[in-house]
């Protein structure tokens, strides 16, 4: 039933969790302002996890994995895919406390190419250090947007 | 996770999956064709000096469809 809802405050009672739950098969809601534009959109998918010894997830949403692909080299693995790959991945890393640069990129086929490792299903992506080095990283934190 | 998928990857290395939920789920991202091992995370080695460099023994492996 479509129709509009004016309220002020949306708020679940204190044993429920809000959930606003789209009629569109995946595609998250939107939030638009008074004029009706959209101005926001929700995080797709994020993980945070540990790069280092055996890689641990610490928390993660619509990811189903991490693939370990060697030093400083990890695949994302989405739950639900991405409807279609023109995604933004918004991408972190940890590199300790001595102030070193790190460097934190989608993985490309090609130099400075397109991200070619970004596809509906996964992200590819690598850490490197100041002297050009895949290196891994205690904290890792990816976001998607789409 | 208490167990691990490790396969092959293209640099003659091992990629090892990290299953967030479940094994089950985590099952869908192996690369088709590829051979599998379903490990326990306490047989990954933690010192990943040599990462690129192991390797294992896939021999009796499963395929992915």
């Amino acid at each position: 039933m479509a129709g509009t809802v004016v309220v002020d405050t949306l708020q679940a009672d204190s044993t429920s969790t809000l959930v606003l739950k789209n009629g569109v098969a995946n595609t998250p809601p939107t939030v638009q302002d008074s004029a009706g534009t959209q101005i926001g959109t929700f995080c797709r998918a994020w993980v945070n996890f540990n790069g280092t010894g055996v890689v641990a997830i610490r928390a993660a949403f619509n990811v189903s994995s991490i693939t370990d692909n060697g030093t400083g080299d990890y695949t994302v693995n989405f739950t639900t895919a991405m409807p279609d790959a023109n995604y933004a991945v918004a991408l972190t890393a940890s590199a300790g406390n001595n102030n070193s640069s790190l460097v934190c990129t989608v993985k490309s086929a090609t130099q400075y190419g397109a991200p070619s490792n970004q596809t509906t299903t996964a992200c590819q992506i690598v850490l490197v250090n100041y002297v050009n080095s895949l290196i891994d990283s205690g904290a890792v934190y990816v976001s998607i947007f789409r | 996770m208490d167990k691990l998928i490790i396969y092959p990857n293209d640099n003659g290395g091992v990629a090892i999956l990290v299953p967030t939920e479940s094994l089950e789920l985590a099952m869908k991202d192996i690369p088709s064709g590829k051979p599998y091992l379903i490990v326990d995370a306490a047989d990954i080695p933690t010192d990943r000096t040599f990462r690129n460099a192991w390797t294992a023994d896939f021999t009796d492996a499963e395929v992915k469809a």
